[in-house]
């Protein structure tokens, strides 16, 4: 099973925002992804924010498939993450907070495991 | 404050345009209303995004909408009006109750009339590689940029079929994100046969028009009857392949194309959002002129279920425009069951409505008979390509499950456990129904729809706690399954 944090940590530190410009944001503010700071402005949701540092991959299917933004509208469930400790939020849906602990949806996956074995 | 409980009370799903119409209509009727919807503010998909991006004016057309939307939601006011915004609606319950979740806690309604107006989702299209992050929905990708300003990704390939193609890559170029083509599956002399029928309707025309000049001006070439037909990359898109399409979309020999991309926005139509009405039983209808499978109804938009109604995509695929007037429609309707106006004033306003209806209609059965996938769609798929996603379920143990003798998705689903996802079968049936029909040659009405059932999202247990008992036993069966 590949895992793809490595890489997407190193593309994240390389991409320029892709924030549209110039519109006006009112004051950044950073929440963690993994363990990372991102930074993100009001308004959006944990989605918009990862998407605009260039992180693409939020998860891993139990058969260790990556996956990220489908629908962007809350009905796919396929950006799932772990918001606060709290597991399977929808990303698109969910919006940016200043100090958010924002994780891979690991107990999702393991509970998804579980399921099957 | 004035008592209000005797006046009856209209709960309507979904703050889109066909809500907000159908709410204006039925506050103008005297009735009491409970506008719900899911997001956080009222709009829908089409409105929301426009009305939150207003501070990033682009100069665009759009400018005119928000302005628009800003006078629908002018008329959503006063005492009769409540709005139940992050509001999920998870199920209903005979005759006409509704069962929502706010925050942490669930509650069910019982008005008087439901007006069902939850709308549409994108299809996807099912290829190697469509699961791959930078895969995304290109109605979500609109979404994404007019409500928080943020592009998809640096270079984006858009592919599909309809009108929002067009649009979603002048978005995004306009945007400053890079756009290498817009791939169509309908053929480029598609439009021109169904001309005449967009006489008197010089806005759309315009519309796709402006749009055409925005490609034009960022040298975005349009490559009509392609069809996209596999991505590649390491754990991300990094590079899609496409194909020229006959009229059906099979692909034809040695025309394949291969760009380099971050971002791939596909769009192949919309698919009504009926499972809400189907777990009523409100009886449902396929017609390819209404975009497939929608909620059947009358000329004056109620279902086959006393006091429940339906307006906009719900009733069939059929854009903004019809949206309203299918809202105002099934408002003055219920208003009408409902005795707040006499059936000599129905008719006075209903006549105009519904012919209104029946024009707009004739706009979207073109659009729909243009813009429709191909029935060779499916072909592209390969026997260990995930059909569904949540599950990850492979065409490959579809093809089993036929081989079987099933058509029925119920049955495949109960073999495969496809659809049984959080997603609840919403990106993978319209693809699996699709597949089915071009495989075994089974018509849509033979391989049917997946039984809808309670509830409609994932909800917490704890949530459940204050419900009825027999209410909370139906949902409970459903989370065994």
């Amino acid at each position: 099973m590949p895992d793809n944090a490595a890489e997407e940590k190193g593309r994240h530190m390389r991409i320029e925002e892709l924030r549209e410009q110039p519109v006006e944001r009112g004051d950044p503010f950073t929440f963690t992804w993994e363990g990372e700071e991102v930074t993100a402005y009001p308004g959006e949701s944990i989605l918009g924010a990862l998407v605009a540092s260039g992180i693409r991959t939020l998860r891993q299917t139990p058969g260790g498939q990556p996956r990220g933004m489908l629908c962007g509208i809350g009905l796919c469930f396929d950006c799932l993450v772990t918001v606060d400790g709290v597991p399977s939020c929808r990303a698109c849906v969910t919006p940016a907070a200043a100090g958010l602990v924002v994780e891979r949806n690991r107990q999702h996956e393991w509970a998804a495991e579980g399921d099957r074995s | 404050m004035t008592d209000r409980s005797n006046e009856p009370e209209v709960v309507v799903v979904g703050a889109g345009p066909a809500g907000i119409a159908a709410a204006t209509m039925l506050l103008s009727q005297g009735a009491r209303v409970t506008l719900i919807d899911e997001m956080p503010e009222v709009g829908g998909q089409y409105y929301k995004q426009r009305l939150a991006a207003r501070g990033l004016s682009r100069g665009r057309d759009l400018d005119e909408r928000v302005e628009k939307s800003q006078d629908r939601l002018a008329a959503l006011h006063g005492e009769r009006f409540t709005a139940l915004t992050g509001t999920l609606v998870w199920g209903m319950f005979a005759p006409h109750q509704v069962a929502i979740l706010r925050g942490e806690r669930a509650d069910i309604l019982k008005p008087h009339a439901v007006i069902l107006a939850g709308g549409a989702m994108e299809r996807a299209a099912a290829f190697p590689g469509w699961t791959l992050p930078g895969v995304v929905m290109a109605g979500g990708v609109q979404t994404l940029l007019g409500r928080e300003g943020i592009l998809p990704g640096r270079r984006s390939l858009v592919a599909g079929t309809g009108p929002l193609l067009l649009a979603v890559a002048a978005e995004i170029a306009e945007a400053g994100g890079q756009v290498v083509g817009v791939v169509e599956g309908s053929q480029a002399t598609a439009p021109l046969r169904h001309l005449h029928h967009f006489w008197g309707q010089m806005r759309r025309v315009k519309e796709a028009w402006d749009y055409r000049r925005i490609l034009d001006r960022h040298d975005i070439p349009m490559y009509n009857g392609h069809v996209v037909i596999a991505a590649r990359g390491d754990g991300r898109v990094e590079e899609v392949t496409f194909a020229q399409v006959d009229p059906e979309w099979q692909v034809l020999p040695e025309t394949e194309r291969t760009v380099a991309v971050d971002t791939l926005c596909l769009h192949f139509g919309f698919e009504a959002l009926t499972e809400i009405a189907r777990m009523v039983e409100c009886e449902v209808a396929y017609d390819p002129d209404r975009g497939g499978w929608h909620v059947a109804h009358d000329d004056g938009m109620r279902t086959s279920n006393a006091g429940i109604y339906v307006a906009g995509q719900i009733a069939g695929i059929g854009g903004a425009d019809l949206a309203e007037s299918t809202g105002a429609m099934a408002g003055l309707s219920a208003a009408r069951d409902l005795d707040l106006l006499g059936e000599r004033a129905y008719t006075a306003q209903a006549g105009p409505l519904q012919r209104e209806i029946a024009h707009r209609r004739d706009i979207a059965r073109v659009l729909n008979t243009i813009y429709s996938p191909g029935a060779a769609l499916p072909d592209l798929v390969t026997p260990d390509t995930i059909i569904c996603r949540c599950e990850e379920v492979t065409a490959g143990e579809i093809d089993a499950a036929l081989a079987n003798g099933t058509v029925s998705i119920n049955d495949i689903k109960r073999r495969t456990r496809c659809g049984m996802g959080m997603c609840q079968s919403r990106v993978c049936s319209p693809i699996v129904r699709a597949y089915v029909e071009r495989k075994v040659g089974a018509t849509a009405e033979e391989v049917s729809l997946i039984t809808a059932r309670p509830p409609l999202r994932p909800i917490p247990l704890g949530a459940l706690a204050d419900l009825p008992e027999e209410q909370v036993g139906d949902v409970m069966t459903v989370g065994g399954e």
